[in-house]
């Protein structure tokens, strides 16, 4: 049986090889299946695998605390009513009343017109405290971060986002230099590392950092903050400090049962699933197409094995004067379809993973491979070359022997 | 052992429907061939030989009469038990040839051990060493289409003989060859004969005919 499978396997190949344009279009279906199919898988993965990156880049256990009321009145749709309600003391009173919160941050965002010499750009300015490096990651590229008397002073003095720095100073040393927010100078004392976007959809690299203080005493001269960060000390605790600072705030702003929230709270983890839920949505783009290309490739097979099972009666008659049983027979084609599936499976997982490995390298995506994918296509291709393969196989079985050999 | 015969047909009848119209080919057969004998069949196109090859051959069944193989009665086998007899037992010839045309000869000559019960050690071998014996030795490796039809022949005698059956089936073995080549190729089923092979041919000459040993005449499904 072994010996008999692996002539035959033989045999098909060469009869293959004598058909190799249609033997290559017949398997195309499978193939474009089975790239479809893993290509997005791969994306998936890599996309997956970036925002476990990006999370973890983000900072560790954070919940972010927001000014403002997001709606959500249609599938997909957000609008976003901003409030000037959330204060600095809102973030004190959660480090200080609420347990397992380790530290909180204060910040305040918000665009503005930046310039240097004849250079101008528009920049997202975030006014930090102190502890930001702390609870968010980031990097100083040139330069140094801001010093405690900096913070203390309001001193006017910036942190440049790396798209800044480029746009505004190209290759001169931007360090002790003036760039104008408005009217107002600041010197800057350092510039980031490129980050890319966040997970909250922030150009990180088109962004300035500027004291707290400074930002909303000397600049903006207001009394509320857009943002505080708060960190929790380990990651369970996330989901339940969410509830408390919502509890506390809805108390401290006042907001009666019924009303909304004039903040939202999210924690780290519920951007890191909207995040995966949005690449799911092109997993199951991906895994319909696929389908329906498995189920084309699977009918083309069929096709082709209806055709080289009538052009091939009479060796079929030679077959069967030989001694082969109408089960060799069957095994025979059924043996091929196989082979064509499989292979078509192998050319597009050989396909796939060259895409993928382009991907990964132009989108800058993590590199990562779904074996799971890989799997399921072969397995998939299997099913197809069984299905494509039986009934021409069973029609071949029932070849009468005499005629074909007779038969001119 | 030496009077059982190898092949024995009683009373074989063979009718076909042709519409509602049944009409009788073989008309009531009694052979006995022996081993180790060469008998041709002859008769005219229309008398029935090509059927009762076939039958002889498995690839047909008879209408009604008993075949006995060694003794034993193989009117019963099935399907699956008469492809695996023909396997073993006959080897084909045919007047076409009738080789895979996409693969060479020496898998031509292959192909019916992979439907073989019998471990048979260096197919390989045995396949060239045959192919040699009938002077192929230089054509192993080519197509069908790359081979004289008297090259092609020696390829299909070389596949009948690869797994060593008792008989050698030949039906117009010569048919589509020139006279030499025809020659040529008796020339080897008698030699194969002469080795102890039982050789049936069926044919519609003379000449060929006149090569065996006995002679079995065939006219409208009956031996005459």
């Amino acid at each position: 049986m072994l010996r008999s499978i692996k002539i035959n396997l033989l045999l098909v190949i060469k009869n293959l090889h004598t058909h190799k344009i249609r033997t290559l279009l017949s398997i195309l279906g499978i193939a474009f299946g089975t790239i479809s199919l893993v290509v997005v898988s791969n994306i998936t993965e890599m996309m997956k695998k970036k925002v476990a990156i990006e999370a973890e880049k983000y900072g560790k256990n954070l919940v972010i605390v927001s000014a403002g009321t997001s709606l959500t009145p249609g599938r997909g749709r957000t609008i976003f009513l901003p409030a000037k309600t959330l204060k600095e003391s809102d973030a004190k009173e959660v480090k200080l009343s609420i347990p397992n919160v380790m530290d909180v941050s204060p910040s305040f965002s918000k665009s503005f017109p930046l310039r240097y010499k004849e250079s101008r750009v528009t920049a997202n300015a975030i006014g930090i405290s102190k502890n930001y490096n702390q609870l968010r990651n980031i990097k100083i590229y040139l330069g140094r971060y801001f010093i405690d008397s900096e913070f203390d002073n309001n001193e006017k003095k910036v942190i440049l986002g790396y798209k800044i720095y480029e746009n505004l100073f190209g290759k001169e040393d931007p360090l002790g230099k003036y760039v104008l927010l408005f009217r107002a100078p600041l010197e800057v004392v350092g510039v980031l590392e490129p980050m890319g976007v966040d997970l909250t959809g922030n150009d990180q690299d088109n962004q300035i950092l500027i004291p707290y203080s400074t930002m909303i005493r000397r600049i903006l001269n207001v009394d509320y903050i857009t943002t505080f960060y708060v960190q929790v000390s380990d990651s369970k605790f996330l989901n339940q400090s969410k509830e408390e600072i919502t509890k506390l705030l809805r108390i401290r702003h006042k907001i009666q049962k019924g009303q909304r929230d004039d903040f939202f709270v999210r924690a780290i983890t519920d951007l890191v699933s909207i995040k995966d839920e949005a690449t799911t949505l092109v997993n199951d783009l991906g895994n319909t197409a696929s389908i329906l290309s498995f189920s084309i490739g699977g009918l083309g097979i069929l096709a082709i094995m209806m055709m080289t099972v009538a052009e091939r009666k009479r060796e079929i008659g030679i077959r069967r004067a030989c001694g082969a049983t109408k089960k060799d027979i069957i095994l025979q084609f059924l043996l091929e379809a196989l082979f064509l599936t499989i292979s078509g499976s192998i050319l597009g997982i050989f396909v796939a993973s060259l895409v993928t490995l382009i991907i990964s390298h132009y989108a800058l995506y993590p590199l990562a491979f779904s074996v799971m994918s890989i799997f399921i296509s072969i397995i998939l291709s299997f099913c197809l070359g069984i299905f494509a393969g039986l009934y021409p196989a069973k029609k071949a079985s029932d070849v009468d022997p005499i005629k074909a050999l007779y038969e001119v | 052992m030496e009077n059982i015969p190898i092949i024995e047909l009683k009373e074989i009848r063979k009718s076909f429907f042709i519409g509602n119209r049944e009409i009788e080919v073989l008309k009531g057969i009694n052979i006995k061939i022996y081993e180790k004998e060469s008998i041709a069949i002859i008769g005219q196109s229309g008398s029935g030989k090509t059927t009762l090859m076939n039958i002889i051959g498995c690839m047909d069944r008879a209408t009604s009469g008993t075949y006995l193989f060694k003794g034993k009665d193989i009117t019963t086998f099935n399907d699956d038990e008469l492809s695996s007899f023909r396997n073993e037992s006959i080897g084909f010839v045919f007047q076409q040839f009738h080789l895979i045309p996409y693969i060479n000869a020496l898998d031509n000559v292959i192909l019916p051990t992979i439907y073989s019960k019998k471990n048979i050690d260096n197919v390989k071998q045995k396949a060239i060493s045959l192919l040699t014996e009938l002077g192929m030795h230089d054509r192993i490796y080519n197509k069908p289409t790359q081979l004289s039809g008297g090259q092609q022949q020696r390829v299909a005698i070389a596949r009948a003989l690869i797994n060593d059956p008792e008989i050698i089936l030949a039906d117009e073995p010569t048919g589509a060859l020139d006279t030499k080549t025809s020659s040529e190729i008796m020339d080897i089923l008698t030699s194969l004969n002469e080795k102890g092979k039982t050789i049936i041919i069926i044919t519609h000459e003379q000449e060929i005919a006149n090569r065996c040993k006995k002679i079995i005449r065939i006219s409208d499904g009956k031996i005459v």
